[in-house]
């Protein structure tokens, strides 16, 4: 079994709250603004930009961050591959569904006569791209060469963690050398916004709400590329593990505590603290059930990107734990909307 | 010490009904299951067939309701949940019991609910406000509206056939949702055998699902990748010269794979041996042209399952029908066996493209054809149509009769993605 090291990381955030300022690792920007030129700074080509979607953008501008003193090192003489969790862009540019219902609806009625004539003309020809969820590994592959194993996750919130921790599965019994992981946000439209519950009034009128995007990268190598680049490394992943704990409360608890002693069985280290990401920015239960179930000396309940949904939410938490988090060990626990919790422990280098 | 995972169950839903012995009976005499689209009025559309699911397949409500389940909003995923059922009980595995066991859940469907559902209400919708700022006022109006014309389901998120099958069979293992456009399927699959390969898990639920709805049509059609044929009987024909384009199919399937060392006795169908995932990390829509990326996912599931090429005696091809894949395909099986390849067929010749569903099904007419010792060929392919450049062993016009004792099932997507399964018979 191999050793998985964590390299790198890269981060960008498009955020409102201001409260997210305090953590140095991310880059931040104002959401669903144009970001061309933060995106030209790291170095993505501002043709190319204007000719691809802006989730993949995100996506290519927080791989080019994580690699920026190690894109030298990866050739095809390693095994390079891609995890990446993404969901469709639906941002107001992308949203090919908009275009094609304005343009089919007679006095109030949907035509299928012009759902297939004026609808179909106004699709932009790429929508279906637009809609894949792994145009950006696709991509993301395509800018740096990499041609070793190449998915997205599609797990909701927990997607971004569950593909670091396919990055893990992936190096530690050697089917590839390297990994980029993570994940994107896309821009959302109206439609998706409400599909993921974002229009009731306890939400709109809370003051935590903001909208958001943002993508995260991580670069993840074996041992042998390790050394062999002497690349100095941010972290160790030692174990990853995920349930589904159900809606019963008592299962719940058993179901957390064999996730943990999970955790920590194959980690063969107990984490100095364990954080906890939730899907959603209200008090969850079930933090408060996990932090007692644990000794609650060494646990904080963070909430630094609690709320943040959809795909690179708990992988950005991730990130700021390892680049701004002082314990040499810890653990990240994240709950998603499907009551998915997933964990991995870390040993800090 | 890796553990093998063997093929205990499967079933699977597909253009011509309900059920993998429909779906196996059916290709076995060459029948054709596409046909003019029923389920939305698509005569104007640009393209108006494709495989899709009847109106008469769907699954009793009693079937749900007899188990205490809800019963699943959409077709394809009340298909694929009763899929799941009978692939558990053909291996045998007391549904009482999967909670107190390592079972993981690999499934892949679509990324996009089924967005055909609120196709009124958000034309309405948009009409009216036809604004995208996203200040509070607009969405407080958006809300109002909205709330008036849809019930907001909490739970439609996007891999909900995943979320069935675990929440409906209260496993609690590890769920992961696979994303990678046509090739996810044969992905579940192969991650699923992993899992168990490596002691994450003992039984796998493994597969994918995918309905037709007609944004993914037009979508498609817009990109230029479906056929243009007219005649549903001649529009799909993998590796033809009048291949114009793949036509869309509705389907799911699932098989259940299992570790022998903590099972039962009981009667294995296959095992899967060997899993090849590369991309070619060269264009997002068009395949590498000498299928680089695609030779080596063929090579590496070869390599894992510790066979040489020449002993697969079978490939169920992703044969879209597209000009360019069926191209860079014969390329990549050719880069890999040579002139003289293993047989070759294409289901998508007459269940169409099933998208998410594709490889877990063409895995499934491996098993049978594995158990059978005969396999189907592939529709609409004459010794007179078949593309020059596509030359391979095809089996074409009748089913063909040999010993199959090792399949390889390919699958190609978007993305520069490439996907391999190899299963033998045990």
């Amino acid at each position: 079994m191999n050793n998985t090291y964590i390299c790198s990381t890269g981060c960008l955030l498009g955020i409102e709250s201001e409260k997210i300022n305090q953590y140095n690792s991310i880059k931040i920007f104002e959401p669903y603004s144009d970001i061309s030129d933060l995106l030209v700074d790291i170095g993505l080509n501002r043709k190319a930009i204007r000719r691809v979607f802006r989730h993949v953008n995100l996506a290519l501008a927080s791989s080019k961050l994580a690699l920026e003193n190690i894109s030298q090192n990866i050739s095809d003489d390693y095994v390079n591959s891609v995890f990446y969790a993404t969901s469709c862009d639906e941002s107001k540019e992308n949203d090919g569904l908009q275009n094609v219902l304005l343009n089919s609806f007679v006095n109030g009625e949907l035509s299928y006569e012009l759902l297939g004539t004026k609808g179909f003309d106004a699709l932009p020809p790429l929508d279906m791209i637009s809609r894949l969820p792994n145009t950006a590994a696709g991509a993301i592959a395509i800018e740096f060469k990499l041609k070793g194993m190449n998915y997205s996750i599609v797990n909701n919130a927990n997607g971004g963690l569950i593909s670091v921790g396919e990055g893990f599965f992936n190096i530690q019994n050697s089917y590839t050398d390297t990994a980029i992981c993570g994940g994107v946000t896309p821009p959302r439209s109206y439609f998706k916004d409400f599909r993921n519950g974002f229009y009731s009034k306890s939400i709109l009128s809370n003051p935590n709400f903001y909208r958001l995007e943002g993508a995260v990268s991580f670069f993840l190598a074996n041992e042998n590329f390790v050394a062999k680049n002497k690349i100095n490394t941010i972290g160790q992943i030692k174990s990853f593990s995920s349930r589904y704990i159900g809606e019963d409360s008592v299962n719940q608890e058993k179901q957390i505590q064999l996730l943990f002693s999970e955790l920590k069985n194959n980690a063969n280290i107990t984490p100095d603290k364990i954080f906890l990401y939730s899907y959603d920015n209200q008090n969850n239960e079930l933090i408060n059930k996990a932090l007692n179930l644990f000794s609650t000396e060494n646990i904080s309940s963070n909430h630094i990107l609690n709320g943040y949904p959809d795909c690179s939410g708990s992988a950005m938490t991730l990130s700021i734990l390892l680049n701004e988090c002082d314990e040499k060990n810890f653990s990240l626990l994240s709950l998603d909307e499907n009551n998915i919790l997933c964990g991995i422990i870390i040993a800090k280098e | 010490m890796n553990n093998r995972a063997v093929i205990t169950g499967f079933d699977c839903t597909t253009s011509f009904g309900v059920g993998a012995d429909v779906f196996w009976k059916n290709i076995l005499k060459n029948n054709n299951g596409i046909k003019v689209i029923e389920s939305f009025p698509s005569k104007n559309f640009p393209m108006n067939i494709a495989a899709d699911l009847s109106n008469e397949t769907d699954i009793p409500d009693n079937f749900f309701k007899d188990r205490g389940l809800l019963i699943p909003e959409y077709k394809i995923n009340r298909c694929g949940l009763y899929n799941t059922f009978l692939a558990l009980e053909m291996a045998g595995i007391n549904i009482d019991e999967l909670a107190n066991k390592r079972v993981g859940v690999f499934i892949s469907d679509r990324e996009m609910p089924n967005i055909v559902h609120y196709q009124d209400a958000l034309g309405r919708i948009l009409h009216k406000i036809n604004d995208y700022s996203y200040n509070l006022d607009g969405r407080m109006e958006l809300f109002t509206d909205l709330k008036r014309y849809i019930k907001f389901d909490k739970k439609l998120t996007p891999n909900k056939l995943s979320q069935l099958v675990y929440e409906s069979l209260n496993i609690h293992g590890p769920s992961i949702s696979i994303g990678t456009a046509c090739a996810s399927s044969n992905d579940a699959v192969g991650r699923a055998f992993r899992a168990i390969k490596h002691n994450q898990i003992d039984i796998a639920i493994a597969g994918g699902a995918y309905e037709l709805e007609w944004m993914g049509m037009l979508a498609f059609q817009k990109l230029g990748t479906l056929s243009s044929g007219k005649d549903p009987g001649a529009a799909s024909t993998p590796f033809s010269t009048e291949r114009t384009g793949f036509v869309m199919g509705s389907g799911a399937g699932i098989i259940v794979l299992e570790n022998p060392k903590t099972m039962n006795e009981k009667k294995i169908f296959g095992e899967v041996v060997g899993y090849g995932n590369s991309c070619d990390a060269y264009r997002q829509t068009d395949p590498h042209p000498e299928a680089l990326g695609a030779t080596r996912a063929i090579q590496n599931a070869i390599s894992e399952a510790k066979l040489k090429p020449i002993e697969i005696d079978l490939i169920s091809s992703h044969g879209t029908s597209t000009y360019m894949n069926d191209l860079m395909e014969t390329k990549a099986i050719k880069n890999v066996f040579g002139e003289k390849t293993p047989y070759v067929n294409a289901t998508k010749s007459m269940i169409g493209h099933t998208i998410m569903a594709a490889g877990v099904i063409q895995i499934i007419g491996n098993i049978y054809s594995m158990k059978n010792n005969i396999t189907f060929p592939t529709r609409s392919l004459t010794e007179e149509n078949i593309d020059s450049d596509c030359q391979m062993n095809h089996i074409i016009n009748s089913p063909l009769n040999l010993s199959i004792n090792k399949t390889l099932s390919n699958s190609f997507g978007f993305g520069g993605q490439n996907s391999c399964i190899i299963t033998v018979k045990n």
